[in-house]
């Protein structure tokens, strides 16, 4: 279930850097997997509400993250809103990382 | 009622199998390479991948989902889930003697031995021992007082007897109650093994190994679950439309103020007494015994004495069992999984047994129903013990309905 709704949205994807496609569906894994996100409510501009996470889990998504992607991302930077942001995030600091 | 336990998390299973002397002790392969030893413990069977949401796993230790999980169950079973006004004056009270041991250790595990000197930000919420509690307020809207008893293997029958209190003194109308432990990870595993309380394997396997009362015992198994019931008042139960399951009668509680680890004779005979007098019984009205008797020689010797001081000649007449033997020990949800058990033989008038008791011993000849279970007709009135290492006793009476 979980790798064709990824594939679904990699087509419907907004985003445009192909760089991203691999490090959103890593992403998209980890949110079904641990967080028992269903994957159609996946998309750039759901929020981590919608997404049905509260504070403690999202602080805890940070932490997942920098784990899967061996990034450390400070916790006064560590702040989005929505799917895409957080994407967005990681981009930026797995760019910082020559990755 | 609610159970998450080594035998099941079907309450009318649970007490079958026990009364059919089914011991549920098992042999594991527990601590880090190089330092790995067998372990015989009490494995919680239950399953939290059907009975847990993932966004639950992650704010919440096996402690406190195995708690979350007994509490629905007993909510459910006496109809208070939907029925949100009842829940206005309704306590929460539980037992937990260490809290989220696994999320403890892991913490540590990550903090000492990775690079960077983070652990998950999950780690304080999962591992405080109130989780367990704030965790069922939470998910069922329970707004009255929240209170975690830790009085290590006293701690949930403490809960209970307080929340008996606190209902019958008037402050509550209902009380979510029982216990909840969850320690079987390899550092504590490792410390039990150290203090040379922990049962070595009998010849016969695992399951023969927990042996209260019988000449060959040598020591408990540690076992994880949780227990919950729902109390109420005589008059919130009947005003609700609600049978009852059995009734509370009586709380005793007291201190050895002795020594750490070993039981003392007096403390726990005057908490019996304590016990008796709070329900107005006298000790011939006691129609079963649900030791504490972990399967310790000490531990059980002093119960049996301080049984015998109190209850004189009916001593000798009245059933005593280690249902221990069987679901091993549950420290800090010990007490509530026990009196549970106490309550459903009262229901039926069954009584269940000590396991394993093949060969008594000299020191405990009390009749400690061996093997299987038993047919009590008219059993009307039990009682409870839980007696903890600080020398912190709690006894509970409780009455069929």
């Amino acid at each position: 279930m979980g790798s064709n709704s990824i594939t679904s949205l990699r087509h419907a994807s907004p985003f445009r850097q192909e760089a991203s496609l691999g490090s959103q569906a890593r992403i998209v894994e980890l949110l079904v997997k641990k967080y028992g996100v269903e994957p159609d409510k996946i998309s750039p501009t759901a929020s981590m509400a919608d997404l049905g996470l509260d504070s403690l889990s999202v602080t805890e998504l940070v932490f997942d993250i920098e784990d899967l992607f061996e990034i450390e991302i400070p916790l006064d930077d560590a702040e989005f809103r929505t799917f895409g942001e957080a994407v967005v995030l990681v981009d930026r600091y797995l760019g910082a990382k020559g990755d | 009622m609610g159970f998450v336990t080594p035998h099941g998390d079907d309450a009318d299973s649970i007490f079958q199998r026990v009364f059919a002397g089914e011991s549920v002790i098992r042999r594991v392969r527990s601590g880090r390479e190089g330092w790995a030893a067998d372990v015989l413990v009490g494995k919680a069977e239950w399953n939290p991948q059907r009975d847990t949401t993932p966004i639950q796993r992650v704010a919440m230790d096996p402690v406190a989902q195995m708690a979350f999980v007994s509490a629905q169950k007993a909510l459910t079973q006496a109809g208070l889930i939907e029925n949100d006004t009842a829940l206005d004056r309704a306590g929460i009270y539980m037992g937990c003697s260490i809290g989220g041991a696994e999320t403890n250790e892991q913490g540590y595990q990550t903090y000492h031995t990775r690079s960077v000197r983070r652990t998950k930000p999950s780690t304080v919420p999962r591992v405080m021992p109130s989780a367990v509690a704030a965790h069922i307020s939470m998910e069922f809207g329970i707004r009255g007082p929240s209170q975690t008893y830790s009085v290590a293997c006293a701690s949930s029958a403490m809960a209970i007897g307080e929340a008996f209190r606190a209902i019958r003194d008037g402050y509550l109308d209902c009380v979510v109650a029982g216990g909840a432990e969850a320690m079987l990870a390899d550092a504590v595993l490792a410390a039990w093994e150290a203090l040379g309380v922990l049962a070595r394997e009998h010849p016969d396997g695992p399951e023969a190994s927990v042996r209260p009362f019988d000449a060959a015992r040598t020591g408990f198994a540690l076992a994880e679950g949780a227990a919950v019931l729902i109390l109420e008042s005589e008059e919130h139960a009947r005003a609700r439309g609600v049978k009852p399951l059995g009734e509370i009668v009586g709380y005793g509680a007291s201190s050895d103020a002795h020594n750490l680890t070993h039981p003392y004779m007096d403390g726990q005979a005057r908490c019996l007494r304590a016990a008796l007098a709070d329900a107005c019984l006298p000790p011939e009205a006691i129609g079963y015994i649900s030791a504490h008797a972990t399967g310790t020689l000490v531990g059980d010797r002093v119960e049996v004495d301080a049984i015998k001081e109190v209850f004189g000649a009916h001593a000798l007449r009245v059933p005593v069992s280690a249902t221990k033997s069987m679901h091993g020990h549950l420290v800090g949800a010990a007490g509530a999984v026990e009196l549970g058990l106490t309550l459903m033989g009262l229901a039926r008038g069954q009584v269940p047994p000590t396991a394993n008791l093949s060969h008594p011993d000299a020191g405990c000849d009390l009749d400690c129903v061996p093997m299987r279970g038993r047919e009590v007709p008219g059993l009307d009135y039990a009682l409870s013990n839980s007696f903890a290492f600080g020398g912190s006793n709690v006894s509970l009476v409780a009455r069929r309905v």
